[in-house]
């Protein structure tokens, strides 16, 4: 199954974003913009462009477009000439959103792209869906399903999801796949205190979670600022971004926001998300009435964002740039650079007042290793942190990129203070670019500042760049080196492709990598595969690493460099792959099962939530051993006193956190067709395609085992994964955030060993359904981290097949499972099945 | 080579030999019809240039260049079509007969592959239909005003005519324009519709060295905007040699969505003195087709576009049925 997508005439864009949402910018609607509908009244048709391209450029994905008004009769005219306008210039794909579907099936025709349609429902007669959906049929374009039945809007949380159903099932009529469907669940104000309405926070992110549970190839929308109409503009930000927060977490794949009215979860303060939580959660009686009070104080004094982030005057300059750039406060950065520069000069004063901006003076050296410490003690440690929180989920897209522009603005000023090499000749020339697939640029930028300040020609093709541009321009200047910058794992790929390229063609160019998605491991495999490139593939871990390997290859010790990264990549062994070395040792003795046991279903991963998760018997099958040891740290002879003391307060927490409901655990777990092939366990895909390939390292210990050992030819197997839930892990957090240590630290270590639990409860249940619980052995489960599978990278294949983000477990860039307190495992139904080193 | 596989009685459908082999299309039309240098005289109403209306004046020439290619081996020959939607049809004064000159155009296609049914191996005709020579997207003040219905309607007539002619498959070719070829797709399912014959839809889009349309659509954008009208197999032609597709290739094939074709000029076109020269030999051709064949499944037509000739479909006939051999061996 391809990749669901919709595109503009210039860009596609994927609907399922990593780290969720797609983010569907609002503001192009006259429905809901004063200023839209202004334009639209006077054909202010390159003001709509405007503020469509400034809504793709601060991260909308896609743009809803809306040009409906009482005053104008020609909005089939308008859209049209709009749309073709919009496809020129702009490159998110656009969302069509009119009451009226000639107006929707005009512009979608005419539209160089696959558009989204906003939106069907079934109410009344299901007219609009009969007209629409025989559209969305013939382009394949998807739309936005209101859950909006012959009945009315959908309400409850099952309401919503029947409603779904039904607009499913007329939608079968027509051949539309689940792809095209992207349920907008309905959420309604919070803001009347009505009875009727006191749940409607609830029932929505439920309805969500619900409908991705039953759909999980369909997608999901809200139109996120329903949930505060009637509030305060200011109580409305904080109430709309706590919401995407959990409705994010519930399951949510797109939003359609404004973007610039979203805070980040993590900035807004513990009260007012509590405030926000407790009326989104229905948690008290009076949680609206605190929430309007709350925000009529803060209101009348401040009128901006609640918890504006504040630069501390106080603090050295260095920490004031860092804080500016991860908190996105571009105004003033430039002067903080400078003093941060003199900063790091031992024995220069503060930089002088010059005209409107600080100016430093200095000798240029001083200036020159000023300017590099800020950059890598403040400025980098900076966007790192960025590209943590996005991975982690509390950041969305157009936050990382107003802290990138922060970035470039302090880049741009410290480069004043680099010396620059001056002189007609170049030490070298150096052709670069991010590439193909990837717009992120700040990296790359970076080189070509400190290529460039050391006295070399950097020929900058920008982001995105096809290989074909990369292999013109090397051969019209006649390159040195080639650097390719990747910020992607699934961009990083082209580094791949363009180093074959040079094998195949005999090409002389080393070739630099640099970029957040590589590592020494990748770039050495890539350099190595089929046959070394001799003329050296680098990684360049960061870009005076770049220039290091520069200078040498520009230098008579070039042939030296070369022959020790050569040396260095016969040395060099895949931890990650199973390397050369290992695919000689001999196979084991393990002898596939004659009849591999038969799982009631294969392919379909069964999600269990809270409720289908028996909490007693998991509680029961906790390791108690462990909880004390491992977790709680009972050692010694003082362990052993206060056991009893413990086993008494493992009873009270067991009843805090049922009382609390501290855990809301979820597992997954499926069954799936798989062969063996030397050490690789091929695993079909339910979908069909190119099937999950588990490379399993083998042990160079005398019974040389290997996963991959235990299977056939045609086998089964099966994966799982529990999680003791993000509340759990939030709640610690916050412990630790109000000093109440103690208490974190057994919750801690509660939820590991729950977490373990419940994994040993799954793994019974697949031994169950197998039939192989017998005493007769099999069913082992075999973690990720652990000495038999050590690669924790491979998470990310379990997540291909059983897709665990839809039951709340997502996983970092480096293939950890967020929240922390969950696990995976394969599990091997061979009888002979051991756990083993290498 | 196997000696001779029985005789098929039923005619196998286009796509179900799709499934089974890779099928080779013919090479260049154009440039073969310049071998018998014709003159103004030579076309209906001595309209210089008019290569489609040949059907009418020279039908000889469009056959011997049809079985030129048929002997060198391709299974499947596009129709003689390529400008005979009715907006390029006006241009030399043939719109009203837009229907009638398309079904001439492939009913002579069929007659010619009728020749080789005594042959093993199935040939089939493809209707070819290329640009209507606007860009419906653009804001260009004479190339981007035509209205989308108008577009839709050209291809529509063509497309019936093509149907009406008999051919196996429509071929959407040589496409500059996304907008234009969702355009012709739906004017094709609108023709199949009218004539109830229900036909294979093959869209190609055209992409520069650096991997995109001329209004700068990219392979990714080319293909989510029509993969979901219902056709049956996308494709890149024209523009540049397979090197310069590859890594868009490469990507289609990822996508494990459509089977693909691919129909690369003789490399990447030279200037000299203003005569485009392909430099590509048979044998560079058939090499970098067969890494293609090799190294992406999706990918099961190949042939030739500008600069080629009948040696190029002979080369490419050889390594196809060496790999073929090499398989069952």
């Amino acid at each position: 199954m391809t990749v669901p997508r919709v595109c503009s005439a210039l860009k596609a864009v994927d609907l399922r974003q990593e780290p969720p949402p797609m983010i569907i910018g609002e503001r192009l609607n006259t429905q809901g913009s004063r200023k839209a509908k202004s334009l639209v009244l006077n054909d202010g048709f390159d003001g709509l462009v405007d503020l469509a391209r400034d809504q793709a450029e601060n991260g909308a994905h896609c743009l809803d477009v809306c040009v409906a008004t009482t005053e104008r009769s020609d909005e089939k005219e308008f859209m049209l000439k709009l749309v073709k306008m919009l496809s020129l210039e702009i490159d998110a794909p656009l969302v069509i959103d009119s009451t009226d579907p000639a107006v929707i099936e005009a512009a979608v025709r005419q539209i160089p792209g696959r558009p989204i349609i906003n939106s069907i429902n079934l109410e009344g007669d299901g007219g609009r869906f009969k007209r629409l959906a025989p559209l969305m049929s013939r382009y394949g374009v998807p739309a936005i399903a209101l859950c909006i039945g012959p009945k009315g809007m959908a309400k409850t949380a099952d309401e919503k999801l029947d409603t779904a159903k039904l607009i499913y099932e007329e939608g079968k009529k027509y051949g539309l796949a689940p792809e095209q469907f992207i349920f907008d669940v309905l959420t309604f104000t919070l803001a009347t205190g009505q009875k009727e309405f006191l749940d409607a926070g609830v029932s929505t992110l439920e309805g969500i979670k619900k409908v991705k549970e039953h759909f999980p190839s369909s997608f999901t929308t809200l139109g996120l600022s329903n949930i505060s109409f009637g509030l305060a503009p200011h109580a409305r930000k904080i109430l709309n971004s706590v919401f995407l927060y959990h409705a994010v977490k519930h399951g949510l794949d797109t939003a359609i926001v404004n973007s610039k009215e979203i805070i980040p979860y993590g900035e807004i303060s513990q009260k007012e998300r509590g405030l926000a939580e407790d009326l989104i959660f229905n948690a008290r009686p009076d949680a609206l009435s605190d929430l309007i009070a709350h925000f009529e104080k803060v209101g009348a004094k401040g009128r901006g964002p609640a918890k504006k982030a504040e630069v501390d005057p106080s603090w050295p300059a260095g920490r004031r740039a860092n804080f500016r750039i991860i908190n996105r406060l571009r105004d003033g950065i430039e002067d903080d650079v400078v003093a941060a520069i003199a900063e790091k000069i031992p024995g220069a004063g503060p930089p002088a007042p010059g005209g409107e901006k600080h100016v430093l003076d200095g000798p240029r050296e001083a200036t020159h290793s000023g300017a590099i410490a800020v950059l890598n003690e403040d400025l980098l440690p900076a966007m790192k942190e960025v590209g943590d929180r996005f991975g982690a989920g509390e950041l969305i897209l157009p936050f990382v990129l107003r802290s990138a522009e922060c970035m470039k603005a302090a880049v741009a000023e410290l480069e004043k203070y680099l010396i620059k090499e001056e002189g007609g000749t170049t030490k070298g020339k150096l052709v670069l670019g991010t590439v193909y697939g990837d717009v992120h640029d700040i990296g790359k930028n970076l080189v070509k500042t400190i290529f460039e300040n050391n006295g070399y020609s950097v020929y900058d093709l920008g982001k995105q760049v096809p290989m074909q541009r990369f292999l013109d321009k090397i051969e019209e200047v006649g390159a040195d080196a080639v650097g390719l910058s990747a910020l992607l794992v699934s961009t990083s790929k082209q580094m791949q492709f363009f180093v074959e390229h040079a094998k195949k063609n005999n090409m002389t160019i080393p070739i630099l990598c640099g970029g957040a998605a590589v590592n020494t491991n990748y770039i050495n495999r890539i350099a190595k595969e089929g046959k070394v490139y001799e003329p050296g593939v680098f990684y360049c871990n960061t870009m005076f690493d770049g220039l290091k390997t520069m200078d040498g290859l520009v230098s008579d010790k070039r042939q030296q460099l070369l022959q020790s990264w050569r040396e260095m990549l016969e040395r060099w062994k895949d931890t990650s792959l199973p390397g050369a070395a290992e695919s000689e040792l001999p196979r084991s003795k393990v002898v596939p099962a004659r009849q591999p046991p038969t799982p009631p279903l294969v392919n379909t991963p069964v999600r269990l939530g809270p409720s289908q998760i028996n909490a007693g018997k998991v509680w029961q099958m906790v390791d108690k051993k462990s909880l004390f040891k491992l977790s709680w740290g009972l050692r010694g002879k003082a362990g052993a006193e206060q056991e009893e003391e413990h086993e008494e307060l493992f009873g009270q927490w067991k009843k805090r956190i049922g009382d609390e409901g501290l855990f809301d655990p979820a597992a997954v777990y499926g069954y799936f067709n798989c062969h063996a092939r030397g050490n690789r366990l091929v695993v079909d895909r339910p979908e069909g395609g190119e099937p999950v390939a588990f490379d399993f390292p083998r042990s160079a210990k005398p019974k040389h085992l290997c996963l991959a050992d235990y299977f056939g030819e045609d086998d089964v197997v099966a994966f799982q994964a529990v999680t003791a839930g993000d509340r759990v892990a939030r709640t610690i957090e916050e412990w630790n955030r109000d000093g109440r240590y103690t208490d974190a630290y057994y919750l801690h270590g509660l939820a590991v060993e729950f977490a373990e639990a419940m994994a040993a409860w799954v793994n019974k249940r697949i031994k169950d359904e197998l039939g192989i619980s017998g005493s007769g052995g099999g069913g082992l489960r075999y973690s990720w981290g652990y000495p038999s599978c050590p690669d924790v990278m491979q998470h990310r294949l379990v997540w291909e097949l059983l897709s665990p983000q839809e039951s709340g477990m997502t996983l970092t860039e480096a293939g950890q499972i967020v929240p922390e307190q969950s696990t995976a495992a394969i599990v091997v139904h061979h009888p002979d099945a051991e756990y083993f080193v290498l | 080579m196997p000696e001779k596989e029985p005789f098929l009685s039923e005619k196998e459908p286009f796509l179900s030999a799709l499934k089974n082999r890779i099928l080779l299309f013919d090479g260049a039309m154009g440039t073969e019809i310049q071998k018998h240098d014709p003159g103004p005289e030579d076309f209906p109403d001595g309209k210089d240039g008019f290569n489609d209306g040949l059907v009418i004046t020279h039908p000889e020439w469009i056959m011997q260049i049809h079985r030129s290619y048929l002997d060198a081996g391709a299974d499947c020959i596009e129709t003689n079509s390529f400008g005979s939607n009715k907006i390029k049809l006006d241009e030399y004064g043939f719109g009203d007969q837009t229907v009638e000159l398309n079904k001439k155009i492939a009913a002579l296609a069929v007659k010619v592959c009728s020749e080789y049914d005594h042959h093993p191996r199935q040939r089939y005709v493809v209707g070819s239909m290329g640009p209507s020579g606007y860009l419906p997207s653009s804001n260009d003040p004479d190339l981007g005003q035509k209205p989308p219905e108008e577009i839709c309607q050209a291809f529509e007539l063509q497309a019936e005519g093509l149907i009406l002619g008999g051919v196996d498959a429509l071929l959407i070719e040589t496409s500059q324009d996304i907008l234009e070829v969702k355009l012709a797709i739906e004017a094709c399912h609108n023709a199949i519709k009218k004539t109830a014959r229900p036909v294979p839809i093959i869209a190609n889009a055209t992409l520069d060295q650096y991997g995109k349309m001329l209004l700068g659509t990219n392979v990714q954008a080319a293909y989510t905007a029509v993969s979901g009208m219902g056709i049956d197999v996308f494709g890149l032609n024209c523009s540049t040699g397979p090197n310069e597709m590859a890594p868009s290739v490469r990507w289609l094939d990822e996508q494990r969505g459509h089977d693909l074709l691919v129909i690369p000029n003789a490399g990447m076109p030279e200037n000299q003195g203003g005569q485009a020269v392909y430099r590509m030999t048979p044998e560079d051709m058939a090499g970098a087709l067969t890494d293609f064949l090799q190294n992406y499944g999706r990918v099961r037509i190949v042939g030739g576009c500008c600069g080629t000739n009948p040696g190029h479909i002979r080369a490419l006939r050889k390594v196809i049925d060496e790999r073929v051999d090499s398989a069952k061996g």
